[in-house]
């Protein structure tokens, strides 16, 4: 989860240290007047600290702010011991208070984690999940026929019919070719590999935790890029779009071109997700897959029903 | 470029061995107009020159005016596309191809130039163009909307870091498509654009920068607010000067900033009409007529409908 500081100062020095000693590199300092324009937008997915410096009122003024806010917590840091009444910010919906000593030393991760417990925000992990989750062995070491925790993405060339109209078939059938081969390197980008090519599109394994850039990120920029990429890419003089259907589930290992005695209900959900729900130029996820969008997208996402039983979010779509 | 006595020896061999006196002056002249064989020799016209004798002037002539890298890519289509219906073969050209790249240079075969190797340099003028040579040039120009107000409210430090990761954004979008940033000031930019299809490489690279402004400001922006900008493309005409600050007081610089200051609304890139009338029907549409008033130029912009 991100941390965010929020201080009268975003070049706060010591505010600094303390923040990259305890929450790591990634921890965001921003100035409260900033924080206050867009808090919401900030704040999802993030656990937020109060720089008792900007007053205890503005502190709670901004946590009102939270109210609502998808997985997000709050909590103060006191360097100076300045806050009359800790207890107040509990009352308050406060999840953490650091006072002086603490602000001196340092929060180890443990403590981080406590705060995140106590504010209801700690991921809960079932033990098979852990265990496949701390050691993704990468996919040259994965045995075959193991059953693997994976997430799995359908992609595919937006509107195939009007593309044999446009293009006609021969040159859409070098397309999809050309599309896979593109992914191919995409998908490596994202820890993940090309892993069944079919006629209509392709199925994408990722690792059950981002190994390098998010893929739903990776989606997103390609929908982003798409007259970018069928022009420069692909040298075509129509439009160019594309579909992606995201799921989270297990499926028996089989190197590629070796998929063909796989059975997965997962593998079958996700196939049926991408050709039957999936739509032109936007993002399916199922809600098993749902925690793989990063907070910083997730206003993009809304959602969108049930499909054989399993709820949906979609993203966006960009305008024509 | 320079060009070491090796490679011009071996190009003079190669003249020599595949071309007539009469189209060796004939392949100058289109790299050096107005090229007159005789009059440089000092020979009478009427008394014909030995193709040793052309050879080895011509090459010492190009390799004086810094045309070497031109007349190399001149030759070149001579060999592949012959001259009015004959064929002309050049020999020597791969070795001739060798020593260019081992000085740093990449022959693009979309464009049919050579170009500094970006891995070994990246300067403003492509390592070939000559000051006062007027081309057609493809210009991006970018601003940053409400810069002042930015550093007030963020500090100069936060705001310089944003402006920083603009500028590698801009950088990678514009050396892509063998673009060149020629002027960065606090908060606004000017990439040039000349090789290939430059109107189209510098529009999509305004395009692209969009792109990766919108990813930037969601996922990597430290801030607290978004970097906005206004992009606009324009071509035309301009002498190029090592000196940028001249380039800038040129009618085609001076129209660009005029076209994203007064037509291009924050978040957008505009194109002008010139630029328009190069673009493929595929990118062109992307575009909307300006809605002020007066603007013939076209607008572009990220649209996000409902999920």
């Amino acid at each position: 989860m991100r941390t965010i500081v929020c201080a009268p100062e975003a070049d706060d020095k010591k505010l600094a240290a303390f923040a990259a000693r305890s929450f790591g590199e990634d921890a965001e300092i921003i100035a409260d007047s900033s924080f206050s324009r867009a808090a919401k937008k900030k704040a999802a997915g993030a656990f937020v600290y109060f720089d008792a410096r900007i007053g205890v009122e503005r502190a709670m003024e901004l946590a009102s702010k939270l109210e609502g806010v998808e997985d997000c917590g709050w909590g103060v840091i006191d360097r100076e011991g300045s806050v009359e009444d800790p207890a107040a910010l509990f009352f308050a919906g406060a999840s953490d208070y650091v006072g002086p000593a603490l602000f001196k030393e340092g929060m180890g991760p443990e403590r981080a984690e406590e705060a995140l417990t106590f504010a209801g925000l700690a991921s809960e992990r079932t033990e098979a999940e852990d265990s496949a989750e701390d050691c993704f062995p990468g996919w040259a070491s994965i045995e075959e026929g193991k059953d693997v925790r994976v997430r799995f993405c359908y992609a595919a060339v937006a509107d195939q019919k009007g593309l044999v109209e446009r293009i006609g078939d021969k040159r859409l059938q070098k397309l999809k070719e050309d599309f896979a081969a593109f992914l191919d390197p995409w998908a490596r980008e994202c820890g993940g590999i090309v892993w069944i090519k079919e006629h209509s599109g392709c199925l994408l394994l990722f690792p059950p935790q981002d190994e390098g850039m998010n893929p739903v990120l990776a989606a997103f920029r390609l929908l982003l890029d798409r007259a970018l990429i069928g022009y420069e890419v692909f040298k075509l003089e129509v439009p160019l779009s594309f579909r992606f259907a995201f799921h989270a589930g297990r499926a028996q290992w089989r190197k590629p071109g070796e998929t063909g005695s796989v059975v997965s209900e997962d593998v079958n959900f996700v196939f049926h997700l991408g050709m039957k729900a999936a739509g032109d130029g936007y993002i399916l996820i199922s809600g098993e897959a749902e925690k793989s969008v990063p907070p910083y997208l997730r206003d993009l996402f809304a959602s969108s029903g049930d499909f054989e039983g399993r709820s949906l979010i979609a993203s966006r779509k960009f305008k024509e | 470029m320079k060009v070491k006595s090796g490679i011009a020896q071996m190009l003079k061999k190669s003249l020599y061995e595949s071309l007539n006196a009469e189209m060796i002056e004939r392949v100058a002249k289109d790299v050096i107009p107005g090229y007159d064989l005789h009059e440089r020799t000092g020979f009478p016209p009427n008394i014909p020159l030995q193709v040793q004798t052309a050879a080895s002037r011509i090459v010492d002539d190009i390799v004086v005016e810094d045309k070497f890298l031109h007349f190399i890519e001149r030759l070149v289509r001579l060999d592949r596309e012959g001259f009015m219906g004959r064929p002309y073969r050049i020999a020597g050209l791969r070795e001739i191809f060798k020593f260019i790249g081992a000085e740093g240079y990449l022959w693009d075969e979309e464009t049919g130039h050579f170009m500094e190797d970006p891995r070994i340099r990246r300067t403003q003028d492509w390592g070939r163009l000559i000051p006062g040579e007027e081309l057609r040039f493809s210009l991006l120009r970018v601003d940053v909307v409400k810069n002042s107000r930015i550093v007030k409210v963020h500090g100069e430090s936060a705001a310089r870091g944003a402006y920083d990761d603009l500028r590698g954004i801009l950088a990678r979008c514009a050396e892509r498509r063998s673009g060149r940033i020629w002027s960065w000031e606090g908060d606004g930019a000017l990439a040039a654009f000349l090789f290939g299809h430059s109107t189209t490489s510098s529009v999509l690279a305004g395009m692209a920068l969009l792109h990766e402004l919108f990813v930037y400001n969601r996922a990597y922006n430290r801030m607290g607010e978004s970097v906005r900008v206004r992009a606009s493309v324009h071509t035309g005409p301009i002498r190029y000067d090592p000196d940028v600050g001249e380039i800038l007081r040129q009618e085609t610089c001076r129209e660009v900033v005029e076209s994203e200051s007064r037509w291009t609304p924050p978040d957008c890139l505009s194109i002008s009409p010139a630029v328009a009338g190069t673009l493929d029907r595929v990118i062109l549409d992307r575009f909307k007529p300006a809605a002020e008033q007066g603007s013939r130029a076209f607008i572009y912009s990220i649209g996000l409908g409902v999920a």
